[in-house]
Formats: structure tokens, C-alpha cells, sequence
């Protein structure tokens, strides 16, 4: 990969004009013969009505997918979407909506609009509190296109619920820029087919401002658990495609500040409501770091790459871990005081390549056992881990 | 918690930078601060002004030219923790500009924008930005102090009171069309979000991180009828998809915007904005072709305002070559009718029935561009129909894996015969 490539891909300036030209160059063009008249690409349309239910208003410039919905359709519909997305559009001001060139068959009609229930969270939270699967297929609007005919369907969205809050750091001042999402804090039912392949709209996320302030709309009414992700090593070194000093895993923080998912504090929103009081405060200063050196039984065989990863005995939710740098060094960070059981992973042959001179060795090294021990981390860091691995006996 | 518990290993031939970095308003450590190491370009040079209008090939080259120097570009980054200390390991040697990013602060590239706005000789060494010199083998120290940025935010409706939500907001500063070098174009990655904002559910917007000045305020606001890739990936239909862009108060036109001036650090709230779209028609027609009158089912139709030289409104042709050009506030208009073609389906082939992309689309006949005046008053204005003539060479699409390098997975580009009448 050259770097002007990857330099690209990092901007993410021209990946449209690239995915284009990809698209295009898939097959080179030939014409044989005199072309016939045009094709007009056949199909139906597809019109509509997209209204919010709360206030009877029209919903303006809502986004509108169809989805085919038997999987057979999928193959059969024409130039492809992005994973089984169909063909889309927005509403105008009126709430009205036009899909022209779809291809004859059933599609379920999702349309989304922030602040509102997507479909797919209503049809889970409706099948979490126990509603059969023929109770829920009854509710997504359907539309059937046919060869030249049209479809039309009215879709009404359901204002959803908002948690809302800030989010501080121990001292008091203010997290900005960190990533907060939400989750249902009961396990999910899974979706039957076909309804698990109608789409959601990732709407449980977002990031707070440069106040701390965050705010997750369009939430079915249920438990939820609020978490903030920080990444703490969002690093690389030697420029793009460089090797990078190591880097630890996201710390998840759960509302209201505690670092194991089975100790949350859910936040019940019901439909509609707004939660927008909620206060989260992170202290990291109570965790510790773990470190050491990975080297490996073989002569001349120096351990370059891999992981070390902490499992905590009580909640397997909670697993910190860190790369294996070249030097063979690891660090776990933001390690809370907790028994875990400590697996190290490692290998000979460097992670990534990169440019400039500074590729990966070609070799296809040894494999190594995954060394494995339990750790208890009190209430300082734990340093100096010298581990050894042995190679596989596979081998 | 000690950032550095051991020496941190950079390869062979590279050095480290250490360092803090701080929140000037608080004094306090910046948190999970971005650091940026950004090699101090050996040269500058101006970032061309492309005319939008200009030739394919124009435009091409001045993309590679910008990508060039940007692949150039020598930049490491790092993270502060806690305590906002960090470490950049395997830096190649050289001197580097050190710069912190954090949300709420100035970004860096911002920081350059601002230099370049008050005149600052960018062949020099920036002013009041910090260098540090790297050495192989060696560590060096550099502390870096962040400032606090204004803000600005408010509210967006409709005439009707109703939010306007997922309008993405901006703040353009006025006399702003100072460009910094193409080879600080990199410091954009660094803080991607910085002067960006969505208006959520409320239609609250909240744009942070601004260095003082003049500003315009802008929302632009989706109203594509139809996209995705139900209908073939084509780049110049979504290309014509642009959104509306309105200026604060409430104006469609940058001259009629009225902008806000932010002093340093300051928070300016309530800054509502509204959205009438009532005034507003739409033109519609159909581009055929001048020999057999048939619907072109692929070309670009943009109404250029003939005052305002920064508003134009677009649309694409449907299959059977009617348009409908959307939101059109009343004026004089240049219509133009670009890329016309006769286009087909390309033929499935098995790895594209799992490709997300699909074929695409194939060039049987491109047309002649066309152009026509059109007056928008005070209400929707139809039959804006355009015959356009057989181009002599049937275009292919601009091909844009040049830009990639084309090194490595170029195919020869098949031309195609020229279409019998």
C-alpha cells in the first residue's frame, strides 16, 4: 500500500470518488454493436407519508429506506445497497415521500427521525416485554411494488425517550469530547426472520460537548445502561502507518461511576420522557497500571507483538488489556483494584508493516502458548511482570 | 498514576517527545488530550483555488498536487492521560510543531488559519507555536498549553416553532478565505469535529472551540428526494444531492447573513435561527436528446444565481429525463445541463451480486452540454424543457484511482467506439 493511498483513507476526503471508482472498475465498459435505445431501468415507486405521532405533524426531510423483506429479494434487487439497505429518500416538508425504480417485491418501510423510535428498537423492546413475533410483523408498515405498479404506505413515528445529563471528571470539571451510549440493561431477545434484518438507527450515542454535556434520544421505554468510553491510547508513532508504543483498551465507565457492568445503576426511561438530570462523574485516580516484559524460552526469538489481557473473576465484563510493544514491553492501564486472571498472548513477528522503511519481518515466527496466571491488583501498580513463553507443543 | 513507569521504547532511528500539556483558561491538565508532532514543512506553498467550473483535468491535477504534498506530510500523534502528560514514541528525527487538541479548545489547524488570517509569513517558523527538535536514540520535552475557544450556540425551527433536527452546522469566519499552506492540510485529522455541529432532537446546535473573530453562522439541512444506491452508484447524481444552506439568522444568501462577533473564550447563546421554506419554488423540466427527442436518464441540471455566485441549487434527471430542481428562492438563475448520457445497467457478474456496490452504470451516448436562463418569482416555474445534441466523444467518468496512486490496481482503461446516429 503506498502512503499517498493511505493518506487518503485517513482523510477520508476522496473515499466517495474512490469507492466510485472501485464501482466502476469492477468491469471495464465494452461496447459491441450499436447501442439500442436506452434502457429505462423498470420498477415501481414507492410514495408516502411520514407523521409524528405526538405532535400529528408532518415529519420533515425524515429519512426513508426500503427493505426487502424476504433475504431471497436481496439478490434479486437490482444494483445492491449497503447490507441490506434498499433504495432511499427523505421527506419533503409535507411528510410525503417518492422512491422511484424499485424493484418488484415486499419491503418493509423504515423511515427514522432523531428524537423518534427507529421501528427495530420498538419491535425489540415490544419482544423483550413478550409480544409474539406475529404481534410485531403486524406493525411495520409493508409496501408491494409490482412490476409497474406502485406502493404506498404511511408511517408513524413514536416520540422516543431522552437521557440527558453531564459528564464531569472527579475534580469537577468537565469530560468533554468522550463517547457516552446507552444500552438496554436487560439481555435481548433476538428478532425473528425476516424482522431481525430491518435496520436500526444508531442513535443510542453520542459525544459530549465542550461543556461535558451529552444528550441519547429516541429511546423505547425500558432500562437502560448509560456507559462513557475513554480511549486512553488513541496513538501512533513514526508517522501514518507507523508502529505505534503500545496502546490499552477503552475504559468503559457505567453510570453512576463504577467500572463493572454488573455494579450499574440503570436509568429507567419510559417512552417519551426526558431524563435530562443526569450526572456522571469519572475518577480514574483509584486504578492502576499493570506492566511488564513478554519474552519467549527460544534463543534469538524475540516476542515483538501481541496482547496482554486482564479478565476480572467477578465480571468478565471488565477486561483491560495492552499491545506487546517491539521492545516486548506491555502496559495494561486503568486497571481497577480487583482479582483477574492475566493472559498474555505473543509473537515474533511485528504487527504491522507500515511505509518508510520500517516493514514487518517476513518471517512466519513461532507460536507461542498463551501464558495464563491469576493477578491481584491492590491498591498500587503492579510492575515489573517478567513473563516467558513456552512455544506450543503443537508445534 | 506515573505515565512513564519505564523508558518507552522507540525503534532504531527514531526518538521520543514527552511532555504536558495544559488548559490555559483553568490551568489545569487537558485530559485525553490529542498531542500532534507535525513535521515543520520544508517548503510551503499556497493551496490552489480550483474554479469549481474548471476542466476535469484541471480539477484532477490540482487534487494530486494537494495529495502530494500532503503525502509529505510527517505527523505523529498522541494522547495525554490524567494528568495530561504524554509520550510520542518512534517520531522519525526532525523538528516538529507541537500541538494539543481538545474539544472545547482551539484545534490546530484552526491555530494555522488563524496565523495565516493575521499575516504571519508561513515560510517562517510559526509564531507562538512550539517546536521540538528530535534526535534518534534520544528523548526530548515539550509542553504545550491549549486555548480555550468561543462558542456559540441556540436553537434552529421551522416557521412553524418545530425543530429543525440533524441540520449540520458551521461557523465560517468572515473575512475568512485565508488558506493556510497545502502542507498543513493533514492538521484537519486532528480534530475532525472541532467547529462542527448537529442539531439534536430540540434542534439545539453547539459550536465550540473558536478562535475570536467574525462569523457566519450556517446549517446545512438534507432535502434530497431520492439517494442511496437503489439505483446504481453513480457519483454525479449524488454529487447533485447537495443540501440547503442557510445562513443566521435566517437567509439563504451569504450577503444577507448577519454575522456574530466572538471575543475570546466566549460563550454566545440563544443564537436562534429559523428555517422558512416558504418563499421558496421549485423548477422543473426535462433534458432530452435534440435528435429523436427522447428523456436523457443521466445528467446533472444546476441552477447557478447569476448574483450570488456562492448559491446554486441541483438536481439529476430521472430515468426518463424529467428533473425537478428543489427549494429555488426567488432570482435569476443559469441553468445548466451537464453530463448527459444515455446510460445502461451494467451486467451483473457474480462477485458483484455480493459486492455492496453493485456494476454501476454504462455509457452509451454523452451529450452536448446545455445552458438556459430561468427567472424564479413567485411561484414554482415548469417546463424548463432542454434538447441537447450527440457529444462527438462519448465521455468516460473522470477516473479518480489516479488519485490513489494507481500503482497497483490500475486496469487499462477500454475506450469506447464512438456511438453510430
Amino acid at each position: 500500500m503506498s502512503g499517498l493511498r493511505r493518506v487518503v483513507v485517513v482523510c477520508g476526503l476522496l473515499t466517495l470518488a474512490g469507492v466510485s471508482s472501485l464501482a466502476q472498475q469492477e468491469t471495464a465498459p465494452v461496447l459491441q454493436g450499436p447501442p439500442v435505445a436506452p434502457a429505462v431501468v423498470s420498477g415501481g415507486s414507492v410514495t408516502g407519508t411520514v407523521i409524528f405521532a405526538d405532535t400529528q405533524h408532518a415529519a420533515r426531510f425524515a429519512q426513508v429506506t426500503l427493505q426487502a423483506v424476504s433475504s431471497d429479494a436481496r439478490a434479486d434487487r437490482g444494483p445492491g445497497g449497503f447490507g441490506g439497505g434498499g433504495s432511499s429518500a427523505r421527506t419533503g416538508l409535507d411528510g410525503t415521500f417518492t422512491i422511484s425504480n424499485v424493484a418488484p417485491g415486499d419491503y418493509y418501510v423504515v423511515a427514522t427521525a432523531p428524537g423518534y423510535i427507529s421501528e427495530r428498537s420498538l419491535l425489540q423492546a415490544e419482544l423483550t416485554a413478550g409480544a409474539t413475533a406475529a404481534d410485531l410483523a403486524a406493525q411495520i408498515p409493508t409496501v408491494h411494488v409490482s412490476a409497474d405498479g406502485s406502493g404506498s404506505a404511511t408511517v408513524t413515528l413514536q416520540r422516543g425517550g431522552a437521557i440527558a445529563g453531564k459528564l464531569q471528571w472527579e475534580d469537577g470539571s468537565a469530560a468533554a469530547g468522550v463517547q457516552v451510549s446507552v444500552d438496554p440493561a436487560v439481555a435481548q431477545t433476538p428478532l425473528p426472520q425476516p424482522l431481525s434484518s430491518i435496520r436500526g438507527f444508531s442513535g443510542n450515542a453520542a459525544v459530549t460537548d465542550d461543556r461535558g454535556a451529552f444528550r441519547i434520544t429516541g429511546l423505547a421505554g425500558g432500562d437502560y445502561l448509560l456507559q462513557a468510553v475513554i480511549n486512553p491510547g488513541v496513538a501512533f508513532g513514526g508517522g501514518f502507518g507507523g508502529r505505534g508504543p503500545g496502546y490499552s483498551t477503552p475504559v468503559h465507565v457505567y453510570a453512576p461511576g463504577v467500572f463493572r457492568k454488573g455494579e450499574a445503576k440503570p436509568v429507567t426511561v419510559r417512552a417519551g420522557d426526558e431524563r435530562d438530570d443526569l450526572r456522571m462523574v469519572i475518577d480514574l485516580n483509584g486504578l492502576h497500571r499493570v506492566s511488564g516484559h513478554v519474552s519467549s524460552a527460544v534463543a534469538g526469538a524475540n516476542i515483538v507483538s501481541g496482547r496482554a489481557s486482564l479478565t476480572d473473576s467477578s465480571d468478565t465484563s471488565l477486561q483491560p488489556s495492552g499491545t506487546i510493544n517491539a521492545n516486548g514491553d506491555f502496559v495494561i492501564s486503568y486497571v481497577p483494584a480487583g482479582t483477574y486472571t492475566l493472559n498474555v498472548q505473543g509473537s515474533t513477528v511485528a504487527n504491522n508493516g507500515g511505509y518508510r522503511g520500517r516493514g514487518g519481518s517476513s518471517s512466519t515466527g513461532t507460536t507461542f502458548k498463551t501464558y495464563s496466571q491469576s493477578l491481584t491488583v491492590g491498591d498500587t501498580d503492579v510492575t515489573g511482570m517478567g513473563i516467558n513463553l513456552v512455544v506450543a507443543s503443537s508445534q | 498514576m506515573n505515565m512513564v513507569a519505564q523508558q518507552p521504547a522507540s525503534a532504531t532511528g527514531t526518538g521520543t517527545v514527552t511532555g504536558h500539556v495544559t488548559c490555559g483558561d483553568t490551568q489545569r491538565p487537558a485530559r485525553f488530550a490529542t498531542v500532534v508532532l507535525f513535521g515543520v514543512p520544508a517548503e510551503v506553498t499556497a493551496t490552489p483555488k480550483v474554479d469549481p467550473d474548471a476542466s476535469e483535468e484541471t480539477q484532477m491535477a490540482a487534487m494530486t498536487a494537494a495529495l502530494k504534498s500532503i503525502g509529505k506530510t510527517n505527523m505523529v500523534q498522541s494522547q495525554t492521560g490524567t494528568d495530561g502528560s504524554y509520550v510520542a514514541t518512534d517520531v522519525p528525527p526532525g523538528d516538529y510543531y507541537v500541538f494539543g487538541a481538545a474539544s472545547g479548545y482551539v484545534s490546530p489547524l484552526n491555530q494555522v488559519e488563524a496565523l495565516v488570517g493575521a499575516g504571519a509569513d508561513m515560510k517562517k517558523t510559526l509564531p507562538g507555536v512550539q517546536v521540538v527538535h528530535v534526535v534518534a536514540e534520544h528523548q526530548s520535552a515539550a509542553d504545550v498549553t491549549i486555548e480555550r475557544g468561543a462558542a456559540v450556540s441556540g436553537v434552529i425551527s421551522w416557521d412553524d416553532g418545530s425543530p429543525v433536527t440533524g441540520a449540520i452546522f458551521t461557523a465560517t469566519p468572515v473575512k475568512g478565505d485565508a488558506q493556510p499552506p497545502q502542507q498543513f492540510a493533514m492538521l484537519a485529522v486532528a480534530n475532525v469535529l472541532s467547529g462542527l455541529s448537529i442539531s439534536d432532537d430540540q434542534g439545539h446546535y453547539r459550536i465550540s472551540g473558536l478562535p475570536p473573530g467574525d462569523y457566519i453562522v450556517s446549517a446545512r439541512i438534507r432535502v434530497g428526494q431520492q439517494s442511496g444506491l437503489g439505483a446504481g452508484m453513480n457519483l454525479s447524481k449524488m454529487m447533485a444531492n447537495t443540501p440547503l444552506v442557510v445562513y443566521a439568522p435566517a437567509a439563504f444568501h451569504k450577503s444577507d447573513a448577519k454575522a456574530v462577533t466572538l471575543t475570546a473564550a466566549q460563550d454566545l447563546r440563544d443564537q436562534a435561527m429559523t428555517l422558512n421554506l416558504g418563499g421558496l419554488h421549485s423548477v422543473s423540466g426535462r433534458v432530452a436528446s435534440a435528435v429523436d427527442h427522447h428523456g436523457i436518464n443521466s445528467a446533472t441540471v444546476k441552477l447557478q444565481d447569476t448574483v450570488d455566485k456562492d448559491f446554486a441549487r441541483s438536481a439529476s434527471v430521472d430515468a426518463a429525463g424529467n428533473f425537478t430542481v428543489t427549494y429555488v428562492p426567488p432570482g435569476t438563475y443559469t441553468m445548466k445541463v451537464t453530463d448527459a448520457e444515455d446510460t445502461e445497467p451494467k451486467p451483473k457478474t457474480d462477485k458483484e451480486k455480493t459486492s455492496i456496490f453493485g456494476p454501476g452504470t454504462k455509457t452509451l451516448r454523452s451529450y452536448a452540454d446545455g445552458k438556459q436562463s430561468v427567472i424564479v418569482s413567485d411561484s414554482d416555474v415548469t417546463g424548463q424543457n432542454v434538447e441537447l445534441g450527440v457529444d462527438k466523444n462519448t465521455k468516460e467518468a473522470p477516473d479518480f484511482s489516479k488519485l490513489f496512486g494507481g500503482d497497483d490496481d490500475d486496469k487499462p482503461a477500454v475506450k469506447l467506439g464512438t456511438p453510430p446516429q
